[in-house]
This record gives structure tokens, sequence and C-alpha cells, in this order.
């Protein structure tokens, strides 16, 4: 025991030690002062930000790291709760890189509760939120013509919301979020013996209508998060969604990882890209960065019921072959959607490459999963 | 080297050379990067400016890993506050789950390390890490050789204590 007990605690230490990112940029004490200088502002224009929003009652979340740099999530409830998100970003490398997300809600109950870890998303926490993401931009302000209510208010890392922000985010308000606390809260109490019409209707009459709302993600990549993808979806009951995603952040709203470079897209090019990957009928992706799997539940029916994305992974649970992937499409190698749901990885067992697509397999039914890729037509990029 | 002063591209190049190490000896103690490469270029500054510091010169990297332990331990209030912030957000976390389930042991021993006092986390990163011997360990910490070893025992026991009654639920 004792000595199996300390080679546990040595490969812990060793695992830890692998999960070290090299220092990037330019290294050097000048480069650091730098790097550090940006952090420290970065603090201070957090609590600009604390401050503003304590003005507001609201609740932010945010990060509070540089670009490329982030690694932890706060929720700050004001007035008189603190309490900081569970973020192990460090676990994997893909999860270093994560959005800035601030979330501006209308009451002081509304506590968001960041589950993030590796199985859960940004799309799932805004989901858990009672948040559909209707509009992402890549700048500091975001307003949504239409939207019947919203917020949002995201700074790119480094920046900080101005007062004059932050009267603009009053001016959004009264929102209807939900009045819930989102820590479990957002479901039923019998959540699981509701029938997805039942739960759709307990939702939205404790939520009320949930289309348009919006969520504004702001991602951590170099240079200040600038570049930016955005991805919209139209589901079912009307709601927008669109995510955005930063150059090199690996995951917003569970939509990419491991990219390079992504140029911005037009929104009507990812609505056709998310429409033409639905109409196809797949209904789950999976993407890994080289260690972890996230596999993920998209149906075309999803629309952030749990009902329904019990349903679809009842579905995922009894497919016998592999499921899909992604697509190359606009330098988007590795394009993944929805949130991550480990318990749907039981039964696959390995994650593999194919050219440029990612293929998660289930009973290691290679053979037959590259098949269902092979009639996959190329994605048609947008007029 | 031994110069009393050093000059800018001398400082530089030794930046590149010693600190990466010290980094990674740092993140492992204290499991958050930020705060290594904080402390490390901190120390690294002071040993600089410092300038009879300057005759360390000729070992820079173990005087720098010996000063960032010194500097991790000595100030582990601040630095445990600091950290205290996320290891309790990730404490209460659901450990990770990878395809083959094998995350979830190490990470959870992770976050237990991450719980032991900063002494004995040092001594448990410098043993089982570096595979130092004890004198060794007294050389970059300064501490009595008794000290460590009665930090590693219990820090191990508390451990496994920890860690058994994790895994019993």
């Amino acid at each position: 025991m004792t000595e199996s007990f300390e080679r546990s605690v040595k490969e812990a230490l060793e695992h830890r030690a692998a999960q070290e990112v090299p220092l990037s940029g330019p290294m050097g004490v000048g480069a650091d002062i730098t790097k550090r200088r940006k952090r420290r502002r970065a603090a201070r224009m957090s609590a600009v930000a604390l401050a503003s929003v304590a003005v507001l009652g609201g609740v932010w979340i945010w990060s509070n790291a540089m670009p490329g740099e982030t690694r932890s999530i706060e929720v700050v409830q004001t007035p008189d709760v603190t309490q900081e998100a569970k973020v192990p970003l460090d676990e994997a490398s893909s999860w270093r890189h994560v959005p800035a997300l601030v979330a501006l809600a209308p009451t002081q109950q509304e506590a968001i509760d960041v589950h993030y870890a590796e199985e859960l998303t940004w799309a799932h926490c805004m989901r858990d939120a009672g948040l559909t993401i209707s509009r992402v931009e890549p700048s500091t302000q975001i307003k949504t013509p239409g939207s019947s209510w919203g917020v949002l208010y995201s700074f790119g890392l480094g920046r900080a919301p101005s007062f004059e922000n932050v009267a603009d985010l009053e001016k959004a308000r009264p929102l209807p979020v939900p009045n819930k606390n989102l820590n479990g809260m957002t479901k039923h109490p019998d959540a699981e013996n509701l029938s997805p019409d039942e739960d759709k209707r307990w939702q939205d009459a404790e939520y009320g209508d949930r289309s348009k709302r919006v969520v504004f993600a702001n991602g951590s990549s170099p240079g200040d998060g600038c570049l930016a993808a955005k991805y919209q979806a139209t589901f079912a009951d009307g709601s927008e969604y669109v995510a955005l995603q930063s150059a090199q952040d690996s995951v917003f709203a569970g939509l990419m990882t491991g990219l390079d470079n992504i140029p911005p897209l037009p929104t009507s090019t990812a609505n056709d890209v998310v429409s033409c990957i639905k109409g196809k009928g797949v209904d789950a992706y999976y993407t890994s960065d080289g260690k972890t799997a996230y596999p993920t539940v998209v149906t075309p029916e999803w629309d952030g019921n749990p009902a329904t994305e019990a349903a679809a992974e009842e579905r995922l649970a009894e497919a016998e072959n592999a499921r899909i992937v992604c697509e190359q499409k606009y330098g988007v190698n590795k394009f993944f959607y929805s949130h991550a749901a480990p318990r749907l990885q039981k039964g696959f067992e390995s994650v593999q490459a194919d050219g440029d697509k990612l293929v998660a397999i289930k009973n290691a039914r290679v053979e037959k999963a590259r098949q269902v890729i092979a009639e996959l037509a190329p994605l048609e990029p947008a007029k | 080297m031994g110069n009393a002063r050093l000059s800018e591209a001398d400082i530089d190049d030794l930046y590149r050379r010693t600190t990466p190490a010290a980094v990674r000896m740092a993140y492992l103690i204290t499991g958050d990067q930020g705060t290594a490469e904080d402390i490390v270029h901190d120390v690294f500054i002071r040993l600089v400016l410092t300038s009879d510091a300057a005759k360390t010169w000729d070992n820079p990297g173990a005087y720098l890993n010996k000063s960032v332990v010194n500097e991790i331990t000595s100030h582990r209030r601040r630095i445990t506050a600091r950290l205290k912030r996320q290891h309790r957000a990730t404490a209460e976390q659901p450990p990770p789950v990878d395809e083959l389930g094998q995350w979830q042991e190490r990470d959870a021993l992770l976050q237990h390390i991450d719980r032991l006092p900063v002494k004995t986390r040092t001594v448990l990163v410098l043993t089982y890490f570096y595979d130092h011997p004890d004198q060794e360990i007294s050389n970059v910490t300064g501490w009595p050789i008794g000290t460590i070893k009665s930090l590693r025992s219990r820090g191990l026991k508390e451990l496994r204590k920890d860690f058994a009654h994790d895994r019993v639920i």
C-alpha cells in the first residue's frame, strides 16, 4: 500500500507537470514584466467591473486572466455573496483558453453557478442558466436588435466595462431571467419522470419565453480575443443560438477545439454550417484535443431541454456505430457543438482522427465509422 | 559567473536558462501556473537587483530554486490565500473523467495534495517528483532532515486518510 500510494503521488505530480504550459510568446524578464503588468491591470479592471456590478446588483462571470492566460473564472454575486466558480482549467490544454463570459442577471438570487469542468461547457452552463445564446460579439458591448431580453456584456480580457457600457446594460433591464438558483435548480424536481413536453411546459412556465436571449461571450485568445467566429442556429422553439469562438479558445459553447486560426465568419455562414450539419441527421459530435473526448449531443430538436437531451442521450446509448464528427471547413478542423456529457463516453472506446475528421467509435467499429463519415457530403460554404 | 554586475544580455540569458525549471517546481508546489510564474519572476528580479546576490550565480539554477522555495514557504499565507480561492472551487468540483476513467483518482489526489500545508507539499514535490534525497531537500529548503521526514510522513498520512475516505464515498 505504502509504495503503491507513494507511486500514485509521484504519478499525480508527474501528471501535473505534464499539464504545465510552456511560457508562450517572447520570453524574458521584460516580456514577463509586461505579462505581469497586464495581469495586474486585468485585476484592477476586474475590480472596476465588480464595482459596476454592485451598482446593478447583477451577476457577472468573467475571466480574470490575460489573453492566452486564462486560468480562472470567477462568479460573483453581489452584494454580499462572492463565490468562485469551479474551474480546473489546467486539466487539459484545450481548457486553458476559456472565453470570458459576463452574464448579467437582474436578481440577486440569480446565482449563475458555473459548473465548469471538462464535462460541462459553456453551452451547458448557459442552458442551465436558462439562457439561450442568441448573440455573441467579439467586442465590448452587444446590442441585439429585436431581442426581447438582453444583456450582455462581456469584455475582452484586459478590458473592463466602462460605466457607459454599464448604463447601456441598465437600459436593457428588466430582463426576464429565470428566477432560480441555477445550481441544479433549473430542472423540475421530478424532471426525470417528466415527458419532454411536460418538462418544456414546466420550463416555459418557469422561465417564460426563452427565445432570443442574449449571452455575450468573448474569448481569451491572443490579440484580446478579437479574432472571432460566430455561429448561429435557430432552434425549433424560435430561440436563436449564436456562439462566438475566438481564435485558440478551445471551447465556447462547445463549439470547437484545437484551433489555430479561425477566420471571422459571417453569421449567415455559421447558420448554414449548423443547419447543414443538423440536416445530416448527425446527432453527436466528438472532438479531441489528443487527450480527452468531448462527446456531445445535437439533435434537430435540441433546445436545451434536459428531457430532450436525455432522449438524445438514450438514442446515442443505443447506437452501435460511430457517430460523427467534424468537417474541415473554413480552417475549422475540429468542430463540435453543444455540451459535453461524459456519461456519453461510456461505451465508446476511442476517438480517432481520420484526416481532418474526428471519429468517435463505439465498439471500435472503425470501418463502419469511416463509412458513415464517407457518406457525409462536404459542407457547402455559405453563399 | 560570479560577476557583481551582469549585463542585460547576461540577465536575459540567465533568465532563459534558469526560470523554466524554477517555474515548474513552483507550479508543482503551488498548483497554479500564474502564481508560480509570478513568484519566480519576483525572486529572479530580486536576486538580479541585489548586488550581493550576484555571487550566487555560480550555480544560479539551484540558488533560484532555493529562493523560490523560500519565497513560497515564507509567504505562504499570502500565497495560500490566493491559491485557496482556486482550490476551494476545484475541491467542490467533481473530478474530470476521461474516457478511461483514469483521471478521477489522479485528480482527486492532486486536489488533496493542494490542500496540504505548503511546506508539506514542498517536501512531497521534492521527494516524489524530483527524487531528491533528504539531504538535497534540506539544502534546497534549509530545513533540518528531521523536519523533512516528519513533514513527508504527516503529508502521506493525511493524503492516505483523505484519499481513502473519498474512495469509500
